[in-house]
């Protein structure tokens, strides 16, 4: 990248932010059948990862919320 | 958690089963189950105790492997179903959903910018401080995204945005074949004064996914 402010991850695995997304992705991203998920993952440093992986599980958390009072108030209309 | 074989699910894809790793996540043998034109793609395993982050890095090679060939709905890791028989009621009951926006998808890719600025509001001495700095870096995130997004223009078929920690995340649903010119153009973006651009992707449209 020309800028010297913009980094491109790779999404690779190759570097610690590209690990860091893939983590983040494979953990917050994609389908989710009720009652399927195990939360608990070995290995996973959360200090290391808090920024990305347990924040944006947060926010995943406060969307899902979010979707379920919206569809509340919708049906309730 | 019991020693019984269950089944861990990796995607969705439609027409065929991807070409794959032929192992996944524990060694476990990488298989395809279809209805109709849909395909999922899972493992039979006895999960263990704890997955490891060995094993979230193997489920994402997975899917990188099918989703390098054609757009995928990917499952959350680690999605685990009884049976067969679960995986194929699942796929029945979200047939059409699954279907259309596989179809509505196709040839697509995610690209994500994450705009980090300088946590100024960090050294407030007083609460108005506080929220004045806050409002600031906000205004700021923001006037970095429009830059990005009006350089990007045409590429992006769609654009999200969330608030992240310390920052603001972007996704943009962008034609695989456009991604070169989407790397040129963000390239020609300078980000304001404090800010940083993080560029990641592709990744599978899992943003853009309509419940």
């Amino acid at each position: 990248m020309a800028s010297p402010n913009i980094i491109s991850i790779g999404g690779d695995g190759s570097d610690e932010l590209s690990l860091l997304d893939i983590l983040d992705h494979v953990l917050n991203a994609g389908v989710v059948i009720q009652g399927s998920i195990v939360i608990s993952i070995a290995g996973v440093d959360l200090v290391y990862v808090g920024l990305n992986v347990v924040l944006t599980s947060v926010e995943t958390a406060l969307r899902t919320i979010e979707a379920d009072q919206q569809k509340t108030l919708e049906r309730g209309k | 958690m019991s020693c019984a074989i269950k089944l861990l699910a990796y995607c969705v894809t439609h027409d065929s089963a991807p070409r794959s790793r032929s192992t996944g996540v524990g060694g476990a043998p990488v298989q395809a189950m279809n209805v109709d034109t849909l395909w999922c793609t899972y493992s039979p395993l006895i999960p263990p105790q704890e997955f490891s982050r060995e094993d979230a890095l193997t489920f994402h090679s997975v899917l990188k492997a099918a989703f390098e060939q054609e757009t995928i709905i990917p499952f959350r890791f680690p999605t685990i179903l009884q049976n067969e028989s679960e995986l194929q009621a699942h796929l029945r009951a979200k047939y059409d959903l699954y279907s259309a926006e596989l179809h509505r998808l196709k040839d697509t890719v995610q690209m994500e910018l994450r705009i980090t600025g300088k946590p100024e509001a960090a050294s407030a001495s007083t609460g108005t401080e506080y929220l004045r700095s806050k409002q600031q870096q906000s205004r700021t995130l923001q006037v970095d995204s429009e830059k990005a997004r009006s350089a990007l223009g045409e590429l992006v078929l769609e654009w999200k945005e969330r608030p992240a920690d310390q920052g603001l995340r972007c996704y943009a649903l962008v034609r695989r074949s456009d991604l070169p010119d989407f790397q040129q153009r963000l390239a020609g973006v300078q980000p304001g004064g404090s800010s940083t651009f993080f560029l990641s992707g592709p990744w599978p449209p899992s943003e853009f996914l309509h419940d």
